[in-house]
């Protein structure tokens, strides 16, 4: 499902970072945990494939993607990768519903009505359909980050911080959500946090 | 879908599309309108003209000479005998000659004594009744019979002057014995009958006051001259202006020289409204500049998200170019209210109407333009997609 091997990146000559090794299968999930600045994040988007890395090997789904072009990758990060960003980001002129089903848009698949009033049901986002994403809370625009990256139905989801900047209560929400969602289509679900709530629910980390 | 996201995205940000639309609108119609007004009012004076070679008449403007003779909108210069016409009726050189005579009107619309040629000359055609073959008989323009709702076998007497408001001659009567078909020229709106007519309205009134025989007294307005060779032209305007009392105008010289003068009018608006075309564009730059610095992050997330960069370019190209083509139909639409507002005015001073129905060539090059406005002011902001660091931009906190 995962596999990567001694995948390695540098931002300049002098700071190079080297990422242990991860090997991770389908509803399995990763806590990847780490002090600011030792490339948690560059690990998220090396995983997430927009960023290239300097060396090693990053395999998903069976296939190698240091080989692939940019063209390559970009079909293949709306087909199999779900990404849910620290920050909400949404196109804003658009609503909730719109936003969801823009995934199933820009990743060139059929527009999947059913899966999006199903993804909001379960996320208790049903009666916000029609509102703008300004408009929502903190707590109700991550659930509708999360249900985006459901849309496609990915192998792998990643999220970067998703409950920094969350209260306890709907971290622990969210957290169930997340592990909950990604079981219920079989994905295997990557978290990058610093967030001590989190590491004492999911055994399985590593630390940068 | 990309549809949808850019109408929203327009839809998102009233104030500014709506300043784009509203800039390019006034560009486009301030255009539009000179455009239309310039070329109805020339094809309009030019299909007027033809055949006529020289206009003569009393001395003073020649300009207005031409005016009240062949477009019968300015008052006349004065009166001429009938007699000074002979040398030229007898001048090889001139095919034609067609003696006009007015100074009466009724409700508006010109009474002109005139002779059957000047009828031929416009190829008109009757669409009920005949032509006028005795004194008194008129034959009515399409839009005189129109607006004045008469028929054939009507009566009516004629007011002094070229106004509605003219001392009536009251005992004297016309009767309408044709109506003439839509001719698109300047005797849709006249009321013709023979030089007689005119002398009999008038004679019976001087001869009040003077007991004198007729003959003499045969004044005319102008005449329309044709020539039978151009060696007329240069020859007989000078003999005329240097040897009679009467002067030779000709249609053609006067009526470049008013269109120059127009022209410049003209041109200085149509620079006013390119101008205000260009703000539009400029405008437009702008709206779409600031969408991508705000939107730097949606255009990153719709990357992440799988979107081409070819797709995202072309979703803001498609903003600026709706913005552009709607400011262009909106001011095609509004020149075309313009146009008809115009028209009423006119066709209530001037019994002159113009046409709203038709797309100027030169509006198809406007469409053109409004298009070019919005490619290039589009273009830059557009490009910034490919620019767009998706990782950096996301992870920027």
């Amino acid at each position: 499902m995962l596999i990567t091997n001694s995948l390695a990146f540098s931002y300049g000559n002098n700071n190079q970072f080297d990422f242990p090794n991860i090997k991770l299968k389908p509803k399995e999930t990763l806590l990847i945990l780490g002090n600011s600045g030792t490339g948690k994040t560059t690990l998220l988007n090396i995983l997430a494939l927009l960023i290239q890395p300097k060396s090693g090997s990053l395999i998903i789904e069976e296939t190698e993607t240091t080989g692939l072009n940019s063209a390559e990758l970009t079909n293949f990060r709306a087909k199999n990768i779900g990404i849910i960003f620290q920050k909400p980001y949404f196109v804003n002129a658009l609503n909730v519903a719109d936003n969801l089903l823009l995934a199933n848009y820009l990743g060139n698949k059929a527009l999947d009505k059913g899966k999006m009033h199903a993804l909001a049901n379960s996320l208790g986002l049903h009666d916000l359909l029609r509102n703008k994403v300004q408009e929502l809370s903190g707590g109700e625009q991550q659930r509708v980050s999360i249900a985006r990256a459901l849309m496609n139905t990915p192998k792998i989801i990643l999220a970067d911080e998703p409950t920094s900047a969350l209260d306890d209560e709907n971290c622990e929400k969210v957290a169930d959500l997340l592990e909950t969602q990604a079981n219920a289509v079989g994905a295997a679900l990557v978290i990058v946090t610093h967030d001590q709530r989190l590491k004492s629910r999911f055994s399985n980390q590593i630390t940068l | 879908m990309l549809l949808k996201i850019v109408w929203k995205n327009i839809w998102a940000k009233k104030l500014n599309s709506f300043l784009c639309v509203l800039l390019m609108m006034f560009g486009i119609s301030i255009i539009s309108l000179l455009i239309n007004i310039g070329n109805q009012l020339q094809s309009k004076f030019s299909k007027n003209i033809s055949g006529i070679d020289m206009v003569v008449g009393a001395k003073g403007s020649p300009l207005q000479l031409i005016l009240s003779g062949v477009y019968q909108i300015d008052a006349p210069t004065g009166n001429i005998p009938m007699k000074e016409l002979e040398p030229l009726q007898n001048n090889p050189l001139i095919k034609q000659v067609l003696p006009l005579s007015m100074g009466d009107n009724y409700q508006g619309f010109r009474i002109v004594g005139t002779i059957y040629p000047y009828l031929k000359h416009f190829s008109a055609d009757y669409a009920s009744g005949r032509g006028f073959k005795n004194t008194m008989e008129v034959v009515i323009g399409a839009n005189a019979a129109k607006k004045l709702n008469v028929k054939v076998d009507d009566t009516f007497t004629s007011s002094h002057g070229l106004e509605k408001e003219g001392e009536k001659h009251g005992d004297k009567s016309y009767k309408v014995v044709g109506i003439l078909k839509y001719n698109n020229s300047v005797i849709d709106n006249l009321i013709l009958c023979n030089l007689a007519s005119i002398w009999e309205v008038h004679e019976h009134e001087e001869s009040n006051h003077e007991e004198e025989t007729h003959s003499e007294d045969q004044n005319i307005t102008c005449a329309l001259i044709k020539f039978r060779s151009p060696l007329g032209l240069m020859t007989i305007p000078r003999t005329i202006n240097q040897n009679t009392n009467m002067q030779a105008a000709l249609p053609a010289i006067e009526i470049n020289r008013l269109f120059e003068h127009m022209g410049i009018g003209m041109d200085a608006f149509k620079a006013l409204a390119l101008a205000i075309m260009l703000i539009s564009g400029i405008s437009v730059f702008v709206t779409l500049y600031n969408a991508l610095k705000e939107r730097k992050y949606e255009m990153a997330l719709m990357l992440s998200m799988g979107g081409k960069r070819i797709k995202l370019f072309f979703m803001l190209m498609l903003e600026g170019l709706i913005l552009s083509i709607s400011g262009y139909i909106l001011g095609i639409l509004v020149s075309r209210l313009g146009l008809w507002l115009a028209s009423r005015m006119l066709d209530e001073s001037f019994n002159f109407g113009l046409d709203q129905t038709v797309l100027q060539k030169e509006e198809i090059y406007l469409l053109i333009a409004a298009l070019l406005v919005g490619i290039f002011a589009a273009l830059i902001p557009s490009l910034g997609i490919y620019r767009i660091n998706i990782s950096k931009t996301l992870a920027n906190d």
